[in-house]
């Protein structure tokens, strides 16, 4: 082992360490000098998360070695602002006011930062192309500010806003007369939180590198923990040998599947999987044995020096083959004689009258491969054990609570003796939902060396933990009629769960009931089976379940209006659920707003103009969708409220929110504090948000299935009204006026906001600063107004609660009413409210590469009343970034041995800021009774449209209907021949 | 890395090759350029494959220069793919090196990256490109030393007895039909290779280069009489390696009567492949670019390693050549034009 001497200059300091020769720029900064703002995303020089400036030019530090960047100026994300500053800039810095780089500044006014992780990355291309730009060696425009950023990929924001960004920074010297350069805020009009363009509360940590995820935390003196993964997709484990890893030196503990006793899952219905692999392997990548280390370097070597023995059996990959009798299946526990996981089928009403009264009929096969999240921070752990045996657990998790559970009946010690903390997170669009082995092999760990641990895991290892959306083979029926509208839809899907449950059951059910809107539909029936595999395990991923039905009844709708010669637009507008309305399954649809969506959508787009009238090459389609805003049912069954919130309040007159919900970059904390702030009367200065961690925060079921900002949302709004109601009487007593009558919120109680006999107000959004809490005061601006008008000031009031009581505290839950039908599976899908999506594209085709260039996304989607614009149009902006994603080149590609042939960011492609499209977001307008100040989901629904809207266009464009994912240029090509051959479907 | 691995940093040539010299047979010395290409490499090996040698050229100031004598340029092969892109003289003299170096990777990889580097990347598969710590080694493939290729396991491997891994530079396709020579030095002495006889039929040993072997320079002839151009195949505009590139060429030479249209392929066979039509062997320009197609087609190999299908790939062949073609005759008289201040290269994306 020989170290060597080696001084860099890192934002204009000097750092001498003894270090490693191999070691990257990467490892230096985050693991000698702890600047953790440089992120490691793959390690393997592909996805620019690890960007810092070598000699002011962007470089990738994961791949330069730490001894290459010698005699060079290296700025890292923590010295950008001083990089201004040393160059003689004035800073604007006359309050207290972190000093930001233009570009910082700009990111953090646009709303460009959701899950923070790429943030350094693409402030530090942002602000070389600042320089380049401000030293006239390049002109200011778009296309210059895509190519500066397209190094870094971005799972969240679909670059839009960072582009807005770079490009608002570099023009507020010189007078922009496009108006690009003027910040958000500066043109809001509205007081008051709600409805407000709002940065999000982290987002000043996010920019400057000072917001901790999970790897960045620096536990004292931690062990190291990798895993031995299986290299074969079905085997029986014959014998594991570790007594040599075990003998080298720096190896603390070695681990194996019988270590543990108890197997899990984030469904108390199928807890199918075991921490480590017992016996037999079911996938490539499952872990078979776990190293604790004092080095890194320790933990890879003994790795190597473990002796497993495998007998390798015939892996089963294909989901038909996987329904067939088999005498060896890959869960025997379940003793079915084949592979088959979960069956469901429903029916409502009678499809087969429906299609025979239908004017037209349509029928396809439509296939889906496997998609992954590709969350940018890869799934990281780090366990802190005390001295009684107690855990803390900082881990990058969507769901603290399910974690929480899932700890403690796995290790096999109670609740109380874990804590698990998220930390920022870097991404999960339901990748993150599960507990996972490598959170179970950390803990196991910490108790059995009585040592803290962490673990990172590789890209590799991420693909191979996958958990995305299933790959599907479904066939789908829709029969319609030009007037009576879709009077039956029938579908048939087979889905490919991998090696373990996961979220499964839902999925199989999600597959079905999340066709039954937008549209009104009398007759449906489905069957959906999942089926067992010797592939890595899917489960929930954004659109979960509902995203391939999706595309398929989109498509088959395109597919009748075109038979039907009626406009596919105006076919749908006529057709859509109406508000206050059930479902066949009943599913109670309070608001919608989509007609009006799509009307708008089409105004924008010309839709009328352009639609089968544009010239060959070119096209439009449309598509529509709709989603649930939370799920109705806990997925733990109980009775408890899914949300709950409370809040402190104490003599420095902050408002303290206490939320088990996880901000992954959604924008939850920043919901909260505004829910809070605007009931009472409060800026953002004033409260703060404790979130994610199981031993402050009360129980939150997480970030899942759009149901934060709807539930978390609601219980926040209760406490803060339940807050606003103590300071009241005391505001009463200093006025001496008579307590108003107001009636404490029950978090059973239903319809809360529709109390009183007020019915939905469809259509009316959320306008004011000071709604009616039916208390005739006002609560604005830190002060107090009295039904007669006079004021007091907040601290003042507060200052007289607190006589005798000290701080203040309230509580808030939010429970969903009771809904749905109850015939069996009647549960699945059920949400107290759905939002709705109406989503045009434009498509430009080269018909002699095929290449399909998307030139413009509309997206009309009913969030209800936007609670904070700058993130639902973030949350749209995301979605359609990964919805063109699976539309277009987004697959995991298996070999026939049941082995990813794409496990990195070079083979799974994620578009880069040069293939995304324009983007129009129609506003939202609707209001929704059930929602906290009338708002609904955005996070998910608006990502199933865009696939078969691009679908639709590509039609429209070139006469080819696709029926399988992606729509490669090949798979256009061979279809444009095939048009072309058979004379058919030119317009 | 190993942590006893050592690493060097010679400021010459004569440094550089002392150290060379110096090393022993069972040292695993690697040369170190840009680094792009091959640091993700090294993560990837087993422990026991690790170098136990790092020679970094960073600091050799001899690969690091441009420099014309008016009938060709060399330059260094230390120079980064983001200097050969904004390079004032091959800007002006090489137009299309100057373009398809912005099209290589990603901009904070063209940092680094060096046009060395770039013509001595190493051929790509997906049964190697992988994670290779999880893999059983019946499974290794010729490239990773095992000893057959997963990708041609159904077929006769004494058909394909060597490695198929796909030639991924941007790059060498275009210098290739600008007639570059490689200057190698090595302690030994120096000698000049053609860019066009470099490359091998072997994925594994893909060029000729000798172990302690250095890329100097690469010396290009300035073009009077043809013009260049280049178009690459990808799904994303930036990051991906080409499924496929097709350099082309048209030498119009009105004093020698002479009008060759040439095609470099690279990204999709085992090497970059050339050939080329005389016009006055045809009877109109139409036939004779369907017969270039048709020799680029055939004489190309593709494999299932790619995003792209193999038949989607050896079709855009001739798509490209087409595309091209026109695209370099449209900006011909404008660029005849320019023909003697040498600026005759048109190019494209």
């Amino acid at each position: 082992m020989s170290r060597c001497l080696l001084t860099l200059r890192v934002n204009g300091k000097t750092y001498t360490r003894a270090v490693w020769a191999g070691i990257t720029l990467l490892e230096f900064l985050r693991d000698e000098i702890s600047l953790t703002g440089t992120k490691k995303g793959c390690d393997q020089g592909e996805c620019g998360l690890c960007t810092v400036l070598v000699n002011q030019e962007p470089a990738l530090s994961c791949i330069l070695l730490a001894q290459e960047a010698q005699d060079c100026e290296i700025t890292t994300i923590e010295g950008v602002a001083e990089l201004l500053n040393s160059s003689g800039e004035n800073l604007e810095n006359d309050s207290q006011e972190p000093s930001l780089h233009p570009v910082q500044s700009s990111m953090v006014e646009e709303g460009a930062i959701q899950c923070g992780f790429c943030t350094p990355a693409m402030v530090l291309n942002g602000v070389a192309f600042y320089n380049r730009v401000g030293d006239g060696q390049e002109k200011l425009c778009k296309d210059g500010i895509k190519a500066c950023i397209s190094g870094t990929i971005c799972r969240c924001t679909g670059y839009k806003k960072i582009e807005k960004a770079i490009h608002s920074a570099c023009s507020k010297d010189t007078l922009d007369s496009t108006g690009a350069g003027v910040p958000r805020n500066a043109v809001s009009k509205k007081s008051g939180l709600i409805g407000r363009p709002t940065p999000y509360l982290c987002a000043v940590d996010k920019v400057t590198g000072k917001a901790e995820y999970t790897d960045d935390i620096r536990l004292k003196n931690p062990l190291f923990v990798k895993i031995l993964r299986s290299p074969y997709a079905s085997a029986r484990i014959l014998s594991l040998e570790s007594k040599e890893a075990m003998s080298l030196p720096g190896v603390r503990a070695v681990i194996s599947g019988s270590d543990f006793n108890v197997t899990f899952g984030v469904l108390p219905i199928s807890r199918d999987e075991p921490a480590i692999a017992k016996g037999r392997v079911r996938y490539v990548g499952e872990p078979v044995a776990a190293v604790a280390a004092e080095t890194e370097e320790a933990a890879r070597k003994a790795l190597e020096l473990i002796e497993v023995k495998y007998k390798v059996l015939q892996p089963c990959l294909d989901i038909e083959k996987a329904l067939l009798p088999t005498k060896d299946p890959i869960h025997p526990e379940l003793k079915k004689g084949n592979n088959l996981h979960k069956s469901v089928e429903q029916q409502f009403g009678d499809p087969e009258i429906g299609f025979a009264q239908a004017h037209v009929t349509v029928e396809q096969q439509f296939e889906f491969p496997s998609i992954n999240h590709a969350f940018t921070e890869p799934h990281a752990t780090q366990v802190e054990i005390d001295g009684q045996g107690s855990l803390t657990v900082y881990s990058s998790t969507q769901v603290p609570h399910y974690l929480h559970k899932s700890l403690s009946l796995v290790l096999e010690i109670p609740v109380d003796k874990i804590r698990v903390i998220k930390p920022h997170l870097g991404g999960g669009f339901g990748g993150k939902s599960d507990p996972f082995t490598h959170e179970m092999i950390a803990a196991k760990l910490a108790l059995c060396t009585r040592r803290n641990t962490r673990i990172v895991l590789s890209r590799e290892e991420v693909f191979q933990t996958h958990h995305g959306r299933h790959a599907t083979r479904l066939n789908m029926k829709l029969g319609a009629d030009p007037q009576k509208g879709l009077l039956a839809l029938t579908g048939r899907m087979l889905i490919d769960g991998g090696a373990y449950a996961s979220f499964g059951v839902v999925t199989t059910y999600y597959n079905g009931v999340l066709l039954e809107g937008p549209y009104q539909l009398q007759n449906f029936g489905f069957q959906c089976q999942r089926v067992y595999t010797n592939k890595p395990m899917c489960g929930a991923m954004r659109g979960h379940g509902g995203v391939n039905p999706r595309f398929a009844s989109e498509v088959l709708l395109d597919m009748a209006c075109e038979k039907m010669r009626v406009d596919p637009c105006e076919y749908r507008l006529q057709h859509f659920l109406k508000p206050n309305s059930l479902t066949p399954n009943q599913f109670r649809i309070t608001s919608t707003g989509i007609r009006h969506g799509l009307q708008e959508a089409m105004k924008r787009t010309h839709w009328s103009e352009k639609y089968a009238q544009l010239p060959f090459g070119r096209g439009i389609g449309v598509a529509c969708g709709f989603f649930i805003s939370g799920s109705a049912l806990p997925i733990h069954w109980n009775e408890m409220p899914q949300s709950s919130v409370r809040l402190t309040l104490d003599f420095d007159g902050v408002v303290t929110i206490y939320s088990g919900a996880a901000d992954i970059g959604q924008g939850s904390d920043t919901i909260l504090a505004q829910v809070v702030g605007e009931v009472l009367g409060l800026p953002l200065s004033m409260i703060r948000v404790i979130s994610a961690d199981t031993r402050l925060c009360p129980i939150d079921y997480g970030s899942y299935s759009s149901r934060v900002t709807f539930m978390a949302g609601n219980a926040a709004r209760n406490a803060a009204i339940r807050m606003r109601r103590q300071l009241l009487q005391s505001a009463c007593e200093i006025l001496h006026l008579e307590i108003p009558e107001t009636r404490e919120s029950d978090p059973k109680e239903k319809n809360f906001f529709a109390q009183g006999g007020q019915l939905p107000l469809y259509n009316q959004p959320y306008l004011g600063a000071n709604p009616d809490y039916r208390d005739g005061f006002n609560f604005s601006d830190q002060s107090i107004i009295a039904p007669d008008g006079r004021t007091l000031s907040f601290q003042e009031v507060l200052v007289k609660s607190m006589d005798f009581h000290g701080a203040l505290q309230s509580r808030g839950a939010y429970i969903s009413p009771e809904l749905g039908g109850d015939f069996k599976g009647a549960g699945a899908g059920l949400s107290p409210s759905y939002s709705f999506t109406a989503m045009i594209t434009e498509v430009e085709v080269d018909p002699e590469s095929g290449f399909i260039r998307v030139s413009k996304v509309t997206c009309a989607h009913d969030c209800g009343t936007p609670l904070n614009p700058l993130a639902v149009e973030g949350q749209l902006e995301g979605s359609i970034h990964m919805g063109l994603g699976q539309a277009l080149c987004e697959a995991m590609d298996y070999d026939k041995s049941g082995r990813a042939l794409n496990e990195s960011f070079l083979g799974y492609k994620i578009l880069s800021a040069l293939e995304m499209p324009e983007i129009d977001i129609v506003p939202s307008i609707s209001y929704d009774n059930e929602g906290p100040f009338g708002a609904k989901e955005v996070g998910e629904g608006a990502l199933a449209p865009v696939l078969p809207s691009l679908a639709n266009a590509l039609y429209d464009a070139v006469g080819v209907r696709m029926f399988s994912l992606p729509i490669t240029p090949d798979k256009v090509l061979q279809g444009i021949a095939k048009t072309t051959a058979s004379g058919e479907g030119l317009t | 890395m190993t942590p006893s691995l050592q690493y060097h940093r010679p400021k010459t040539k004569e440094e550089l090759f002392e150290l060379l010299e110096k090393s022993q047979p069972e040292e695993r010395v690697v040369i170190l350029a840009g680094g792009t290409d091959l640091m993700p490499a090294l993560k990837r090996l087993p422990l026991t494959d690790e170098p136990t040698r790092l020679i970094s050229l960073k600091n050799v100031a001899e690969l690091r220069s441009i420099s014309t004598d008016g009938g060709e340029i060399t330059i260094g092969s230390g120079i980064t793919l983001s200097k050969l892109e904004k390079d004032p003289l091959v800007k002006e003299l090489l137009p299309c090196l100057s373009s398809t170096s912005s099209l290589v990777a990603s901009p904070q990889i063209r940092t680094l990256a060096t046009i060395g580097g770039n013509l001595l990347v190493d051929n790509r598969c997906v049964n190697f490109n992988q994670n290779l710590h999880c893999k059983p080694h019946e499974q290794f493939c010729f490239k990773a030393q095992g000893d057959s290729c997963i990708l041609l396991s159904n077929t006769h491997t004494d058909r394909f007895p060597l490695c198929r891994a796909r030639f991924v530079s941007d790059l060498a396709p275009v210098l290739t039909l600008l007639n570059a020579r490689l200057c190698i030095q090595s302690p030994q002495g120096e000698r000049e290779i053609s860019l066009r006889t470099f490359y091998s039929e072997d994925g594994v040993e893909k060029n000729p280069l000798f172990q302690g072997e250095i890329l100097v320079s690469i010396k290009v002839p300035i073009p009077r009489t043809s013009q260049v151009a280049y178009r690459k195949l990808r799904i994303r505009n930036t990051i991906d390696f080409p499924s496929l590139g097709v350099a082309l060429s048209i030498l119009d030479d009105t004093d020698k009567k002479l009008f060759m249209v040439e095609a470099a392929i690279t990204g999709i066979d085992v090497l970059p492949r050339t050939f080329h039509v005389f016009l006055s062997e045809y009877p109109s320009e139409e036939s004779m670019l369907e017969n270039l197609c048709s020799q680029a087609r055939k004489g190309t190999t593709a494999l299932r390693q790619d995003f792209f299908s193999p038949a989607y790939r050896k079709k855009m062949i001739g798509v490209f050549i087409c595309s091209l073609y026109y695209k370099l005759r449209t900006g011909f008289g404008e660029a005849q034009s320019n023909q003697t201040k040498g600026k005759g290269n048109v190019d494209h994306e």
